[in-house]
């Protein structure tokens, strides 16, 4: 047989299943986004309705503020989810003895399952056993227990944390894989000239980066707005809808209100702005290494 | 220097602080997990526990009660869905990476594109349509429909991988064995997989992981033990039984053993997965 | 297993089968009223009640007595008065806590507290009226109870039934509502560090003369996709007729609907204050049974707990419900005259 043919055969499968399972489901979201569904007796009835699902999603206060909600986990996770994983990685890519494990232990919020770290953070932030409340209680920084998941202000914060938290690992790595592109010989030059750390840092390991932090940008940004899990399985979008992220409140349109149509229309604008979100980066970084 | 000394004394000490920032959220709930009962509701908790209590594993292992037995079902679930969806990304994967690679069949324009596309799309617009879809074939509630959804998942990225790694093993030796006769299938499975080795176990750790730990399309397309996963279990717990939390302390260290041991015996190989398609492109 | 609840929108939708075959007149006679009405719409059976219950309001006895209290609050105020003696002693940090996470649970909880000072919910052509009125004043006293006379625990707006319940187990409050026959789990001594402290009061109200409570029955229904309707059949009679409800009201604390059932000599003896059950049990109020109940639901209890977390006046909070509700009624209307 050809080479050719064996080429399509061996790709088949993987088409197959890629196209039946992503590529078909997809579009046939965009096609249920028309409609406005009713579930009936094992079946599921259909009326078109044009584009009402998409403009009552684009008047709806509800979405933008859940869609503001989630741009501020974005950003949390960008700024200081980020800058802590460079720290972490310019302090792993210092020669010391341990730094195998150290670097293997670096890795266990990325890997565990996100129930499991929701859980954990559950049980960190319990309002009235938490380790939380019990080490700045022990501190002597607080005087009462404080309900960390209670408070509408508080929550979010909470939230935001675990999810810094389960991010930073994925920082860490990359920014490691990057450090360690960055030949010594340029920081021993320097500090001949007498520059001083923090210039170091500035004119090399920082302008030498930049690609990885705009590819970070990117994948945390991508990420960060379709996180879900740890907001389901810590707040379910409380208390008085605080923590309502696009996630949830598309999910709860689907499953919890049988509006699958509404539902799909508003991961498809959903997908729009990430995809405008996208293009501006990359317009942005395009002009900064011009 | 003594300048150098104190420098060395602070990294020593961020570093530490890294490592606690990392492990204590884990540290504790391992604490948790074999704490005795009183040790729990003490206000405020001991840092250590004062004795240590292995009723909530035995619990999980042995009871037969309706929380536990649901739980060592769906870890049944999960290791049989996960280790099969690894399985059949890393076959399907490579046969596809190699067809990209090597027999011209597609641009590698496309694998990067679907990777992105797949990686963007909100999860939403995949489980509205898969789970009207599937309710119509009657594959909810199925460990096939998951294992089909999450292969689907995982193919893109384990192409890329994949054919990432077999852009770097060298031309000349498939090109000898062809000349020697070999046919281009032969080259694949006896040159080129053999030679693959770490690639093949990367993309198999990162399927495996993915797959483990899967939450949102669990949720939705499974309701009965016949193919529920242990996350599903856990969220289940989290919301009937919150009090609980020695049992399901001791249910989160239990589903966290298999991607932990991944971890601690195989991070150069995640770490490789993780930074070969960035650092190369 | 289906909540009274649900009932009407399964119904409307079709997921649940009528029963009305299997239904016997003796059946309808012993079954006490409000948990065959949970089980009906517009005239058909679509389940057998299981657990017909209400929320009982329950007290630490021995936490008062030592406090210096021998009866329990009859009204709001002798509560909170009685509550905040108890804090300052140190007995507990809270002395209450309820289930007002923003779910269902916090729109029982509401209904009842809106009942107790007179406040209504529905009217009977399903209209809403609980931004008026007595019922506004009930969310204003739950809000207090947090921020100002500080005697709920703040957890609790994210607590469901489930927390409270543990809470009361391990003497952590001495107030709490439940369902079921709660001292059956609360005096079982592999899961309640308080046996024997709990017992049963009658709803404290404003006045002390209207202690109301909310009802929740659930029952066993049929789904419409089953195939072996009469083998359905068998298993719900088997769970939920006289015997098995006799058991599962000794064993797990499940309030049977039968009303024979509570003159049973085994009943009565296995479950204490069952006469004080009964006495609330004639003061219960309904949630409304409409179709458009869920989508209702999930709105009215972020409403409710955004008030809860001081996002909202209560007053506010109920304006923008009763808006919300006349629009997911509307919508309803409209949606299912296709």
């Amino acid at each position: 047989m050809s080479r050719k043919t064996l080429g399509y055969l061996l790709i088949l499968p993987s088409a197959v299943i890629i196209i039946v399972v992503l590529v078909y489901p997809i579009l046939y979201s965009g096609y249920l986004s028309f409609f406005e569904t009713f579930v009936g007796p094992g079946t599921l009835v259909l009326t078109p309705v044009g584009l009402k699902n998409y403009i009552e999603t684009i008047k709806n206060p509800q979405w933008w503020w859940a869609f503001g909600r989630t741009a501020y986990f974005v950003l949390y996770d960008i700024l200081v989810g980020m800058s802590l994983g460079l720290g972490i990685a310019l302090l792993l890519n210092k020669e010391f003895r341990l730094r195998g494990i150290a670097r293997a232990l670096v890795l266990f919020p990325y890997v565990l399952p996100s129930i499991v770290k929701a859980l954990m953070w559950k049980w960190i932030y319990n309002s009235d056993y938490g380790f939380l409340n019990g080490l700045l209680f022990q501190l002597g920084l607080i005087k009462d227990y404080i309900p960390w998941l209670s408070s509408p202000t508080l929550a979010i914060h909470m939230v935001i944390l675990a999810n810094i938290w389960e991010g930073t690992p994925f920082a860490i790595i990359m920014y490691l894989a990057a450090l360690q592109t960055i030949p010594k010989e340029l920081y021993e030059a320097s500090e001949v000239d007498g520059a001083t750390p923090w210039q170091m840092f500035m004119k090399i390991t920082f302008r030498l980066i930049k690609p990885m932090t705009f590819i970070l940008i990117v994948i945390k940004t991508v990420a960060t707005f379709k996180i879900f899990d740890l907001v389901y399985a810590l707040t379910a979008g409380g208390p008085g809808g605080s923590t309502q992220v696009v996630g949830y409140l598309m999910y709860s349109t689907v499953f919890d209100s049988l509006q699958f149509g509404k539902g799909a229309a508003m991961s498809y604008i959903l997908l729009a702005i990430i995809l405008v979100l996208v293009f501006i980066y990359s317009r942005l970084f395009q002009m900064e290494e011009a | 220097m003594h300048n150098s000394k104190i420098k060395t004394f602070t990294d020593g000490v961020l570093i530490v602080l890294a490592m606690i920032w990392t492990l204590l959220p884990l540290w504790w709930t391992f604490q948790t997990s074999i704490s005795p009962e009183v040790d729990l509701t003490r206000v405020p908790p001991r840092w250590f526990p004062s004795s240590i209590n292995l009723d909530y594993y035995h619990s999980i292992f042995f009871e037969k009660i309706g929380t536990t037995t649901t739980f060592r079902a769906s870890l049944f679930n999960s290791s049989l869905i996960s280790i099969i969806v690894a399985l059949i990304s890393v076959f399907l994967g490579s046969l596809a990476a190699y067809a990209i690679v090597r027999l011209n069949v597609l641009s590698g324009q496309w694998v990067i594109f679907t990777l992105l596309f797949a990686q963007m799309i909100p999860p939403v617009i995949l489980i509205t349509s898969l789970y009207v879809i599937a309710s119509r074939v009657h594959l909810l509630d199925t460990k096939f429909l998951l294992i089909l959804v999450y292969s689907a998942l995982q193919l893109p990225m384990a192409i890329w991988i994949l054919r990432g790694y077999f852009q770097t093993i060298p031309r000349e030796i498939e090109d000898s064995a062809l000349i020697d006769g070999c046919s281009p299938s032969q080259v694949l499975f006896k040159i080129v997989l053999p030679l693959s080795g770490p690639a093949l176990f990367t993309t198999g750790i990162f399927t495996f992981i993915s797959s483990w730990g899967e939450f949102l399309m669990a949720l939705v397309f499974t309701s009965s033990l016949s193919s529920k996963t242990m996350p599903v279990a856990i969220a289940e717990f989290m919301g009937r039984f919150t009090v609980d939390y020695g049992l399901m302390c001791a249910a989160g260290m239990i589903a966290s053993v298999p991607p932990i041991l991944i971890a601690l015996i195989f991070q150069r190989f995640i770490i490789q997965g993780l930074t070969s398609g960035a650092v190369k492109g | 297993m289906i909540d009274c609840v649900e009932v009407p929108q399964y119904a409307e939708a079709g997921w649940a089968l009528t029963i009305d075959e299997y239904v016997t007149p003796e059946m309808k006679k012993d079954l006490l009223p409000f948990a065959a009405d949970g089980m009906m719409y517009k005239g058909h059976w679509y389940g057998l009640p299981w657990a017909s219950e209400w929320k009982s309001f329950l007290y630490n006895a021995t936490m008062l007595t030592k406090a210096g209290y021998k009866d329990p609050p009859k009204t709001w105020t002798q509560f909170v008065n009685i509550s905040k003696k108890l804090q300052s002693s140190g007995m507990v940090k809270y002395a209450t806590a309820w289930s007002w996470a923003g779910k269902e649970c916090l729109i029982c909880d509401f209904a009842a507290i809106a009942a107790s000072f007179g406040g209504e919910f529905f009217d009977e052509a399903q209209n809403p009226l609980f931004n008026k009125g007595a019922s506004v004043r009930a969310l204003q006293w739950m809000v207090d109870s947090i921020y100002k006379e500080k005697i709920t625990n703040p957890a609790s707006i994210m607590w469901t039934e489930t927390d409270v319940n543990k809470a009361m187990e391990a003497g952590d409050i001495a107030f709490g509502l439940r369902w079921g026959l709660p001292l059956v789990p609360l005096n079982d001594p592999s899961r309640s560090k308080t046996v024997g402290q709990w017992k049963i009061a009658l709803m404290p109200s404003v006045d002390g003369k209207h202690p109301y409570t909310v009802s929740g029955p659930m029952g066993w229904a049929i789904s419409f996709g089953t195939k072996h309707k009469k083998e359905a059949m068998d298993f719900i009679f088997f769970m939920a007729d006289k015997e098995g409800a006799k058991l599962a009201a000794i064993d797990q604390g499940v309030v049977p609907g039968w009303a024979s059932l509570y003159k049973d000599p085994e009943l009565v003896k296995a479950v204490p204050q069952l006469d004080t059950m009964l006495e609330q049990g004639k003061f219960v109020v309904n949630r409304p049974r409409v179709p458009w109940y869920h989508d209702f639901s999930t709105m009215f209890a972020v409403e409710v707990n955004s008030a809860l977390a001081q996002q909202k006046t209560p007053q506010q909070a109920l304006n923008d419900a009763y808006q919300k509700t006349l629009q997911i009624k509307k919508d309803y209307e409209a949606r299912s005259k296709k």
